[in-house]
């Protein structure tokens, strides 16, 4: 195996549900579910998962989703803040557990 | 102005003729469709090839360096045949048709021969012939057909050509300010957009919302109605598909979004187009391609009325451009 990804593999993400299809369909169903117009517009959707994709380094999602906001009418501006959302978030999660961090030495200081 | 926008040195050709599409005649037939004529209400005129933008999605590689316009002969002839078929709209387009010394003419002649008269700028073109132009396009109620693919700088101007989506802006505020897009002026401007790369467009209303939303929030530019429409794999489109190693998914895309629905309602049923030349094909598209309208090469000189309705359309792989997603009006 030259590679553990491959583009080609994306479209047979619903073989999944060979060896499992009342799962496979219950997923798939919530999950086409989720992506449909609501309070938020299908662009805003695929912009959020645009932005998770790359939190959850999914090269697939990423692949997927870039497309997706693409077709949906984003840009590259508004994709690339979108990036830079979860890349704030990620990196804010690590920071403030800086908090315990200086919790813990303060309370082994004098 | 001449503005070019460049093809990037991506990776080299690959090989198309490799590529195996299903044939549209035979997806069609899958389905249980025929694609023939219907009456024909709209008359596009094709003015030529000369244009002042090199823009990568054009699908008729317009150019500056093009030499095809249509004369003032061919003019009269088109003329002459409008007269004859009492079309509902008469859709002008090329390249630039502002580059056509013959436009007003054309315009001043056929304007009483259709309740409907459309003009497809680049705006850039326009700019350049405002002062000679504006006053005829309003006093023939012109509808304006402005290319307009995306509310984002970068990707306008990397499709169109560097300068372009200022330009735009600059060119919309000044059609608004003489009446276009305004309620109640009766003169109507319209938008399109096209894909910026090798994807398909998103949903026409909910883009013109947008559009409508954003344009007017941060320049204050106002317009009628927005066409999102797909980019057809012909001309310099198909050349950048290629070169940039997109051609085979891009087709695959089209091919998977095949909508039997949408077949009832292509534009090619009710339409006429004539080239620079005065030669009549099925679209502009099958004219980007050099196919005839029902395969035979007919000058519009020598067509006594509109084609007769259940004539076969011809129809290659471009064509599930038109069909992919809701269709291509």
């Amino acid at each position: 195996m030259e590679t553990y990804y491959k583009p080609e593999d994306l479209p047979k993400f619903e073989e999944i549900g060979k060896e499992a299809p009342e799962l496979a369909r219950k997923f798939f169903d919530y999950y086409n579910a989720v992506f449909v117009e609501g309070e938020l517009t299908e662009r805003e959707k695929a912009l959020i998962a645009l932005a998770v994709a790359h939190a959850v380094q999914c090269p697939y999602c990423i692949d997927a989703y870039t497309q997706a906001c693409l077709e949906k009418g984003s840009n590259l501006a508004e994709m690339t803040e979108a990036v830079h959302v979860v890349t704030a978030i990620r990196g804010g999660a690590s920071l403030v557990h800086g908090v315990q961090m200086r919790n813990i030495a303060n309370k082994l200081s004098m | 102005m001449t503005v070019q926008a460049t093809i990037p040195n991506l990776k080299p050709p690959s090989e198309e003729k490799t590529l195996e599409i299903v044939p549209f005649k035979s997806t069609l037939a899958k389905h249980d469709l025929k694609l023939v004529r219907n009456p024909a209400h709209t008359l596009q005129i094709n003015l030529g090839f000369l244009c002042n933008q090199t823009c990568l999605h054009c699908h008729l590689n317009a150019g500056p360096a093009r030499k095809e316009n249509m004369g003032s002969d061919t003019v009269n002839e088109v003329v002459a045949y409008a007269q004859r078929c009492h079309f509902d709209t008469i859709d002008i387009t090329g390249g630039a048709p502002e580059l056509n010394p013959h436009l007003l003419d054309l315009i001043k002649k056929i304007s009483p021969l259709a309740p409907r008269i459309m003009l497809r700028s680049n705006l850039s073109a326009l700019k350049d012939q405002m002062n000679r132009l504006i006053e005829p396009l309003k006093s023939h109620r012109v509808v304006i057909v402005a290319s307009f693919p995306s509310l984002n700088l970068n990707q306008t101007d990397s499709q169109r050509g560097e300068g372009i989506f200022a330009e735009s802006i600059a060119v919309l505020k000044e059609l608004n300010a003489m009446g276009y897009g305004r309620n109640g002026s009766g003169l109507e401007l319209n938008l399109v957009s096209n894909p910026t790369g090798a994807f398909l467009p998103p949903n026409q209303e909910k883009t013109e919302k947008r559009y409508h939303q954003i344009l007017d929030q941060k320049w204050g530019v106002r317009f009628n109605r927005l066409f999102s429409f797909a980019n057809v794999p012909l001309g310099r489109f198909r050349q950048w598909l290629i070169k940039s190693g997109n051609f085979e998914s891009y087709m695959q895309k089209l091919v998977s979004n095949f909508n039997p629905c949408s077949v009832e309602g292509l534009m090619c049923r009710t339409l006429v187009s004539v080239s620079w030349d005065g030669y009549l094909y099925d679209c502009d598209f099958n004219l980007a391609r050099g196919v005839y309208m029902s395969g035979k090469k007919i000058h519009v000189s020598e067509m006594p009325g509109p084609p007769e309705p259940d004539t076969p359309i011809v129809t290659a792989d471009h064509c599930y451009t038109c069909a992919a997603g809701l269709g291509f009006t």
